[in-house]
């Protein structure tokens, strides 16, 4: 088996069973689909609850219209975005290696699996140093405080991406908290306006002011950008200020359409030509193959749609055709597979793997 | 997608097997060749006819995996209600693309095998004779039959597993 050196690559929750917190195995499965056992990547939320990547499910449903899990039926239009889970698992993706590192029992020798994630922070702080708070952006005022202060003004300044909107009087006027708080990063959502807030911040004070005032033009959370970035709490400390784009979708200048099926029975091999041709892809092969192209190319397309952060369509392309010349070389290599076509479909899988992140 | 995945199992099939005490019965499964084909080994589970025997399994995996079932058959003669004595073949609902989730992997499968040797399902036989005996409750015979080939059959300690 000389073509698995690099197996370590390859990541799975058992990773954490034989760390200090092995439950952390649960999380990582949770993230994962039950389909490809890879991180979701656009998960699509179905009618009956489970979710599973847009282009894995897409891909099952073509042949098979009901639910991998519980079997009820399920078509494509019964298919929801479900985009905090996506950015979440984009979070959890970046942090594994870290979270690993930090879990795992120190007598044993490091022997952390590569995590091919190239979202991992590097030299990231160790999460109980003291954050530095970001003075730059205060006046002088801010050494009169004490660290719990300052480290509320930080996630504040930072959850306004750094704008100088923050109303800092609104600040001052908070009471101090108890001496032994401790850096919480619970939050609750206001009865009263449903918007979040930290929950010491909404019990504290926000609830007052908003039944105080009849429409609240609140200080904290104006706009959704609070709350996405509270969700990176844990990551705040880190000097990476690219982590924040994860959280807000990038608006992308095409809005793209969806693919809608063939149907190929009443469809001449010149029609079909003529659409893959108006989608800039090869027209070669037999009319099966045409079929399947299509299909293929309709399920990544699709899937590409329903992800936060949409490819370029010529990334689709080359995916495309190196699905094709991988089917090929299954078709023609079954009988026997020699060493160098063997270690040629590990190149695929991984340059596959490589172009997915 | 398949091959991706393939490489998946494969991984967690090296850390789980023969080391997690989860799956007693499985005493190995690799791939072969290419990672479409593989091979186990399994012994048969306590408490029943087949307990302290070893079979061969051969698994082939579709291009198509895993929208598609895996097609497993055994590797050497059992008898078993739900097995072609002949071929190999296994009469078991979760190998058909009908009743297959992809959600399901090939450790899945194999325990699904092991839980076959000990439920036997007399109403879908492919071994009419042996299911025959079960069917009318004759105890002894059936766990006769089924130690008689057992012994003449399965894989010897001395045969090493297959590999």
């Amino acid at each position: 088996m000389n073509g698995y050196t690099d197996i370590n690559s390859i990541t799975d929750p058992t990773d954490f069973k034989s760390t200090r917190v092995p439950k952390l195995f649960e999380v990582d499965s949770l993230l994962r689909c039950h389909i490809c056992k890879e991180f979701l990547s656009s998960p699509m939320l179905t009618h009956c609850g489970h979710t599973f990547c847009s282009g894995c499910i897409r891909r099952y449903l073509l042949n098979t219209p009901k639910c991998p899990i519980c079997s009820k039926e399920l078509r494509e239009s019964n298919l929801c975005r479900n985009v905090v889970l996506e950015q979440l698992v984009i979070s959890y993706k970046g942090l594994r290696k870290e979270l690993l590192e930090k879990v795992q029992i120190q007598e044993e020798p490091k022997n952390v699996p590569q995590v091919t994630e190239s979202l991992v922070i590097e030299n990231a702080p160790v999460a109980s140093t003291t954050p530095k708070p970001e003075v730059i952006y205060l006046d002088e005022e801010d050494s009169a405080f004490d660290d719990s202060i300052d480290e509320d003004l930080t996630i504040l300044l930072e959850s306004k991406k750094r704008k100088q909107t923050v109303s800092i009087d609104s600040i001052l006027k908070r009471p101090k908290p108890p001496l032994q708080r401790k850096i919480t990063t619970e939050s609750g959502t206001c009865p009263i306006c449903s918007k979040v807030f930290p929950i010491e911040i909404l019990m504290g004070r926000h609830i007052d002011e908003c039944l105080a005032v009849p429409k609240p033009s609140s200080n904290y959370a104006s706009n959704s950008t609070y709350t996405n970035s509270h969700t990176s709490l844990g990551k705040a400390k880190s000097p990476s200020t690219e982590d924040q784009s994860y959280y807000q979708p990038k608006e992308s200048n095409t809005v793209q359409q969806k693919l809608t099926k063939l149907d190929y029975s009443s469809l001449s091999t010149t029609q079909l030509k003529s659409k893959l041709s108006k989608l800039e892809l090869p027209t070669n092969g037999t009319r099966n193959e045409l079929e399947t192209r299509y299909n293929e190319f309709l399920i990544l397309w699709n899937a590409n749609c329903d992800s936060v952060q949409p490819k370029n369509p010529k990334l689709l392309r080359s995916q495309l055709a190196k699905w094709e010349s991988a089917i090929k070389v299954k078709a023609n290599g079954t009988e026997k597979l020699g060493k160098a076509g063997w270690s040629d479909l590990i190149r695929q899988a991984r340059s596959t793997m490589k172009s997915k992140d | 997608m398949a091959t991706k995945r393939l490489m998946k199992e494969f991984s967690l099939v090296q850390k789980s097997i023969p080391s997690d005490s989860e799956y007693p019965n499985i005493l190995t499964l690799q791939p072969q060749d290419t990672l479409f084909q593989w091979k186990g080994t399994i012994s048969g589970p306590k408490d029943t006819p087949f307990e302290g025997y070893k079979w061969g399994l051969i698994i082939d995996i579709p291009h198509t995996y895993p929208s598609s079932p895996p097609s497993v058959k055994f590797a050497n003669k059992i008898c078993h209600p739900n097995v072609n004595f002949q071929t190999g073949e296994i009469c078991l609902n979760i190998l058909n693309q009908e009743h297959w989730s992809p959600a399901w992997n090939l450790i899945n499968v194999i325990v699904a095998i092991l839980q076959l040797l000990g439920n036997p399902e007399p109403l879908s036989p492919l071994n009419i004779d042996v299911s025959n005996l079960l069917k009318l409750g004759d105890m002894s015979a059936y766990d006769g039959l089924i130690k008689y080939y057992a012994v003449r059959y399965g894989l010897k300690d001395e045969d090493g597993i297959l590999d």
